[in-house]
């Protein structure tokens, strides 16, 4: 199903580029921001209050923005300049082909977003109420279903990274905080459900329970990557 | 060929020349300033190109329709009620506060009409054949860029207040708090259309340019109220005072709120004090004259060839 050279090929495409410090430089400034959370507060309900900031630092807006960035670099851009051929035109199974990035980006997603988010929740919150681990999982939960939902956008739509950011910005940000039942529909909510699970603390309620967000998370993920394979396959090379 | 002695003439091959009045660099720039703000709707451009501006401009529309609507009801409400709804009806900074998503959106799509196309394609000579100097040329579609954000903006705002006066309201403190608003919105307009010109006019790439717009500004946006809301949460004022000079829409808001005694849109954002005010304003003149400086100097450094 994987294939080696693709995913060393996505690797070095990922790194190799100035965009890499993007995805650096936000847990970088969620680990500041952290410490800067934990230095100010005055004792109280560490745990709680570092759970809330996860969940709107974390799974809000650093765990998106890293599957945006490897998905665009890895897929997005590859289509957009018409350098996919390259890759189409190998004996390899299409399907292989986008599974492979999409296991890269997913595990990008891991290191620039759920491992930070570990890291967090370790100097906000220490040891206490699983917040830390509850952050590894979450991050982990929602960026399974970003990579997915991104990765069918970028393959079936024209002008694909914009589709992708106002994805994130209009449906995960905007109407899902207007309109509940949206949160049956959202990588944002699996992961705040997760989160709120596994963690111990904070006071509010799980939107939707825990094994439907992460057997959702797996649906998207895989329906993303069936689909964008779908695409690849039924693709033609020639200009007609 | 008649060609009267003392002229160099290399050719005269019998064409007509120009006798008419020629216009000053004034009539160049007040053409570019009209062609810009037609382009920034669409007018003159593809179906296609305007489809973005006007639904935006339109989708703007609905939360001062709305708001309107509901500043006609309170005639009929019961005193209590009225008190209820006051606070949030008579804050009209809080509208491009709220809609800020919108607005980044507009300012990421129109930007880079104005200020990418020309260096990418190097149609920008052509403007440059007229004599009409880089600054002028800057100016003159930054100008442009900041009435249309304005337009957007304070249309719905006034339609807003206008409903607002009709009604039984304290028509005093609406036109305060209007005018206000109004003062914020076009310094708004100024921060947004430097700053998005500026990072089109640098990644040139309309596509990439429409995108690094929205993750700066959204992006940015995120993170500070993020930050303001874990300060908020944790009682420390400076920590969320400090966040808003991070992102034009905070610093703004803060400017507002502190020079006009205004309430802030979301109460997680500190009211700043005279001294937090003055750097806001020197923030504020930070993110104009800053962006405006590296898109004059960008343009110089891609017009001279």
């Amino acid at each position: 199903m994987l294939n080696g050279p693709i995913l060393r090929l996505g690797l070095r495409s990922l790194f190799g580029r100035a965009r890499v410090w993007l995805m650096v430089a936000l847990p970088v400034i969620m680990l500041l921001l952290s410490a800067v959370v934990k230095g100010t507060s005055s004792g109280g309900d560490d745990a709680s209050s570092a759970e809330a900031f996860l969940r709107v630092f974390g799974v809000g807006i650093v765990v998106p923005v890293v599957a945006l960035v490897a998905t665009t670099t890895l897929i997005n851009s590859e289509f957009d300049d018409g350098s996919i051929i390259y890759l189409l035109t190998k004996p390899i199974s299409r399907l292989s082909i986008i599974a492979s990035k999409a296991i890269v980006v997913f595990g990008a997603g891991v290191v620039f977003a759920a491992l930070p988010m570990l890291l967090a929740g370790l100097v906000m919150a220490g040891g206490s109420h699983d917040v830390a681990v509850a952050a590894l999982l979450g991050g982990a939960v929602s960026t399974l279903a970003y990579v997915g939902i991104f990765t069918a956008l970028a393959t079936t739509m024209k002008r694909s990274i914009i589709g992708c950011l106002l994805f994130w910005l209009l449906w995960e940000s905007t109407i899902s905080s207007l309109l509940s039942p949206v949160k049956w529909l959202s990588a944002r909510a699996w992961g705040n459900a997760v989160i709120q699970h596994v963690a111990a603390a904070g006071d509010g309620k799980p939107a939707v329970p825990l094994t439907y967000a992460v057997v959702g998370a797996l649906v998207a993920f895989a329906v993303g990557i069936a689909l964008a394979g779908q695409r690849l396959a039924s693709m033609t090379i020639s200009e007609e | 060929m008649t060609t009267p002695a003392g002229r160099g003439v290399i050719h005269d091959i019998g064409f007509r020349p120009f006798t008419g009045k020629r216009q000053g660099t004034g009539a160049i720039a007040w053409s570019l300033y009209l062609t810009s703000l037609r382009h920034c709707f669409g007018l003159g451009r593809s179906g296609k190109s305007k489809v973005m501006p006007w639904l935006i401009a339109a989708v703007l529309l609905v939360p001062a329709l709305v708001l309107a609507g509901l500043l006609l009801q309170l005639n009929k409400m019961s005193l209590s009620s009225q008190a209820d709804l006051f606070g949030p009806l008579a804050n009209y900074f809080g509208f491009p506060y709220w809609t800020q998503l919108l607005i980044t959106v507009f300012a990421a799509a129109q930007a880079p009409v104005l200020f990418a196309r020309d260096l990418r394609y190097r149609t920008i000579v052509l403007y440059f054949a007229r004599p009409l100097s880089r600054t002028a040329y800057v100016l003159m579609r930054l100008a442009a860029l900041t009435t249309a954000l304005f337009a957007v903006i304070a249309i719905p705002l006034t339609i807003w207040y206008a409903a607002a006066l009709s009604t039984k309201v304290d028509h005093s403190e609406h036109t305060k708090n209007y005018l206000a608003a109004i003062v914020g919105v076009a310094i708004l307009a100024i921060v947004l259309a430097t700053f998005s010109g500026m990072v089109s006019a640098i990644t040139t790439r309309s596509g990439l340019a429409v995108t690094a717009v929205i993750v700066a500004l959204m992006l940015t946006s995120g993170v500070v109220t993020s930050v303001q809301g874990a300060a908020y949460d944790s009682h420390h004022r400076g920590l969320g005072l400090t966040a808003a000079l991070f992102n034009p829409f905070t610093v703004v808001a803060e400017f507002v709120s502190g020079a006009f005694h205004q309430p802030t849109p979301s109460a997680s954002m500190p009211h700043p004090g005279t001294g937090w005010t003055i750097g806001y304003a020197v923030a504020i003149a930070c993110w104009a004259f800053g962006s405006a400086y590296l898109l004059i100097r960008r343009t110089r450094k891609a017009a001279s060839l």
